[in-house]
């Protein structure tokens, strides 16, 4: 028997603080996109270009409420500060000034969070960008972008703002709008040469980026952390976190959660219950399905303990009867299809494993997938130029080594659920985008929905 | 000082895991990984051998401790 597809919600329906964070990053009225004049009500883009030398700025914005201990919010978790004080430390052994990014080329298709920021929160972004810039003497800071409605948006916001000549300067990119247009080296490369892939590393953009320049990447939710432990009141940067919320049937919801709140409590609010025999695909396409955990907290250092990877933060609930494996062959089957085509490795083994994976359906006699699915995990950790092959290795591992006895189950006698129709849409379910109401296509026809319409196009905003 | 393999430039011809197998080995695809241990002095030359005659020149010296895994994670940039 085969499953039927289940229509399923992509439109994100609504954004949502988490009880007693009204002032945080997504405010009282989520959906009013924050102009100059409101940002500046609340006490933001205060103190513009502060006395004092970059040295001076820098240990200022160093003792921030929450920034030595703040956790970069593009995925990788890496400490933000590190980040900044190494690009400090590069332009200063080289001699050149420093290129600053905002980097909101959001190629998840579970994560609308950064495409939010940068529609509705424009102001809070620029001016974590601009306070960063600053402090490192940078003459130029890019925003990086993938989408119209993002471009649009910034490009108004920074002529709000009308920055005076001898401060850092504010330019937007627009990016191809792929899954690896985000990743850092591919900024780097697609802001020097206008090609949005990723190079080999190393060199890292703190010691080589744009233009050959030590270069900051951070992403567009980190500097709104930055930018709002700056405003009055002083709230640590790190406190909460931008959520995209989807799966199980429900309408997803972008929520702004306290970090560290057990699953649970987010899963009695968003289903209205914290049942059993859900399983959770993490981190957009990161960080691997776990069980839904009622005590799983919600942190890096939370999800890292358990087996998998809070990334950027998104959660897509699967509910019986959704098949993790099914699902993990549908994630490795659209990094089959956005890989950057560029690593033989890569392209190779993704396309491999997800029919591999698919295969579990009707298990082959005489292949031995018990040893090879940990075979694979370990040759792909760390292969390749960006980290699709990690997050292949990852999904493989999280799915091993929490779902092993459905992993069994299908060895032994296959699966209902991972029985699908030649040419049956793999991923296009597994994809959230922001309300289209501003979006709208040429033709009348919402973008959103023209890409629901189009499976094979769901993977690209 | 370790090897590191550019996965964009590799085609799997496996010169280097026929000069120098003690620090490469070829996955289940095809192309090449670098083993990251560190290069002892005695296996110098193979090595360079190996990054010379690369026909697509993907073999590098780069720096920083051995992992002992097959490869180093990238998952997160360490400055």
């Amino acid at each position: 028997m085969v499953a039927p597809p289940l229509p399923v919600p992509t439109t994100l329906s609504a954004a949502r603080p988490w009880p007693g964070l009204a002032d945080g990053l997504l405010g009282r009225d989520p959906f009013a996109r924050e102009d100059r004049d409101a940002y500046e009500a609340r006490g933001g883009h205060r103190d513009r270009r502060p006395a004092g030398d970059g040295a001076d700025r820098l240990s200022r914005l160093a003792s921030s409420p929450g920034l030595g201990a703040l956790l970069g919010r593009g995925g990788a978790a890496f400490p933000a500060l590190t980040k900044i004080r190494a690009v400090a430390a590069g332009a200063a052994r080289a001699g050149v000034p420093p290129v600053v990014v905002a980097n909101g080329a959001e190629g998840e298709p579970l994560s609308v969070k950064d495409r939010y920021l940068l529609r509705y929160r424009p102001h809070l972004v620029l001016d974590g960008l601009l306070s960063v810039a600053e402090a490192l003497d940078a003459p130029v800071a890019h925003v990086y972008v993938a989408d119209r409605a993002a471009q649009e948006s910034v490009a108004s916001a920074i002529a709000e703002l009308d920055l005076p000549a001898r401060g850092p300067q504010l330019r937007v990119f627009t990016a191809q709008d792929t899954y690896v247009a985000g990743e850092e080296t591919a900024v780097v490369r697609a802001l020097t040469t206008g090609i949005a892939r990723p190079t080999d590393k190393p060199p890292r953009p703190f010691q080589v980026g744009v233009g050959g320049a030590p270069t900051l990447v951070l992403n567009v939710e980190t500097l709104a952390c930055i930018a709002r432990a700056g405003l009055p009141g002083g709230q640590d940067g790190g406190s909460t976190f931008l959520a995209t919320v989807s799966g199980a049937g429900r309408s997803p919801v972008l929520y702004e959660l306290p970090t560290g709140l057990p699953l649970g409590a987010l899963l009695s609010e968003h289903l209205g219950r914290a049942d059993s025999g859900i399983d959770v695909l993490v981190g957009g396409f990161f960080g691997g399905i776990l069980p839904a955990w009622p005590d799983l907290e919600l942190s890096h250092p939370g999800v890292l303990r358990r087996g998998g990877s809070l990334g950027c933060g998104s959660l897509h609930l699967l509910a019986p009867p959704a098949c993790p494996v099914r699902t993990t062959a549908d994630v490795v089957a659209y990094y089959a299809r956005h890989n950057a085509g560029q690593c033989g490795m890569c392209m190779a083994s993704t396309s491999a494993i997800a029919a591999t994976l698919a295969e579990l359906a009707d298990p082959r006699e005489g292949v031995n997938y018990a040893a090879l699915l940990p075979r694979w995990a370990a040759q792909l950790r760390g292969r390749g130029a960006c980290a699709v092959p990690d997050a292949v290795a990852v999904l493989l591992r999280a799915l091993l080594r929490s779902h092993p006895q459905v992993v069994t189950r299908h060895l032994a006698s296959g699966c209902d659920q991972c029985r699908r129709e030649p040419g049956e849409p793999r991923w296009g379910h597994l994809f959230v985008s922001l309300p289209a109401d501003d979006e709208a296509a040429a033709d009348g026809v919402p973008a959103a929905r023209a890409r629901e319409l189009v499976p094979s196009a769901g993977g690209t905003r | 000082m370790r090897l590191r393999v550019d996965p964009v430039k590799c085609q799997g011809y496996l010169v280097c895991t026929d000069l120098a197998a003690r620090h490469f080995s070829v996955d289940d695809w095809g192309f090449a990984q670098a083993l990251q241990i560190d290069v002892a002095e005695a296996d110098v030359p193979a090595v360079t051998e190996a990054i010379d005659e690369c026909p697509v020149r993907a073999i590098r010296w780069i720096e920083g401790p051995a992992t002992g895994s097959a490869a180093p994670r990238q998952a997160l940039p360490d400055p």
